[in-house]
């Protein structure tokens, strides 16, 4: 059946035993996985998918499938991790941008040149700080990060998940990417000119 | 070799750079604009595409730039997948089986 057909959206506002049978085995090992790909604990994660899928069973009545129920499910749970993240007083966002102005000079050239990242892997820390690093990305930019990334999302269906325009996604993957190469650079190469 | 290729490549990038026509520069596109290509993909033109071809090329910079960005997105996907242990997808099995049962009518 075909999961984003109306004739399956209205068995699923009936609770239809077979449709919800099909929706959450197919989507809840997913929506963990993707709970866990933002850093999430296994056991953080099963909670803000639980929440996701009452909030869904609340809000199905309204849903028209407009959009895929996969984008909608994830939008749900997406913010449930935003939130949770907020009650953490985690990732705080990203108020300094300023040293995305230092990296290049007013004709555009790199003030400092990106060095090759050839010896990164042979360093035996690499793994665990680009873990760090990624974990310290401010929200909203580790959101954009990992679903383009890690889920390799296309660009319509992360701006419909983050609810953003396709340029604000731009920034916080541009955003992203300099932070984690300028601290891993930092953390990485030392003193290397 | 190594040393002197990139000598060679440092001062044909300067001198494109410095010296060439401004139309020129502006189809070759600066670091900055290049460093924005490379880590957003956005489509291209055939056009764009060349020239940015043509910018790495002279461009140790952004030839770096781009390896940096390419290494962090292969390892990133490495280092985020996730590690569910046996009782872990026992525990996903059982709480799908209770989900359906909790939201059926």
């Amino acid at each position: 059946m075909n999961l984003s057909s109306q004739a399956f959206i209205k068995k699923l506002k009936q609770r239809d035993s077979e449709a919800l049978t099909l929706l959450i085995n197919s989507y809840h090992e997913v929506l963990i996985k993707g709970a866990l790909k933002q850093g999430l604990a296994f056991d953080q994660a099963e909670e803000v998918v639980g929440s996701t899928w009452s909030t869904f069973f609340e809000k199905v009545e309204n849903f028209e499938g407009r959009s895929h129920i996969r984008t909608y499910l994830f939008g749900i749970m997406y913010n449930k991790v935003k939130e949770l993240w907020r009650s953490n007083k985690k990732y705080t966002e990203d108020h300094d941008e300023n040293y995305l102005e230092t990296l290049f000079n007013e004709k555009g050239s790199f003030n400092q040149r990106p060095h090759s990242p050839d010896l990164w892997l042979e360093n035996k820390e690499f793994m665990h700080i680009l873990e760090q690093e990624i974990d310290k990305l401010p929200s909203n930019q580790k959101m954009a990060f990992v679903l383009k990334e890690v889920e390799g999302e296309s660009t319509e269906n992360i701006c419909n998940i983050l609810g953003i325009s396709s340029t604000n996604l731009g920034v916080l993957i541009y955003r992203a990417k300099n932070r984690l190469r300028v601290r891993l650079e930092k953390r990485l190469d030392g003193g290397q000119k | 070799m190594k040393l002197f290729s990139t000598i060679l490549r440092r001062i044909v990038h300067d001198i494109v750079m410095v010296l060439a026509p401004k139309k020129l520069k502006k189809l070759i596109m600066s670091c900055q604009e290049v460093s924005q290509i490379l880590a957003t993909k956005p489509e291209l033109t055939v056009k764009k595409k060349m020239f940015l071809k043509m910018h790495i090329l002279i461009c140790e910079c952004c030839t770096n730039y781009s390896k940096e960005l390419d290494m962090i997105s292969k390892q990133t996907k490495i280092v985020s997948a996730p590690k569910l242990t046996e009782d872990q997808k026992l525990q996903i099995k059982n709480s799908q089986q209770e989900l359906i049962n909790r939201f059926k009518k």
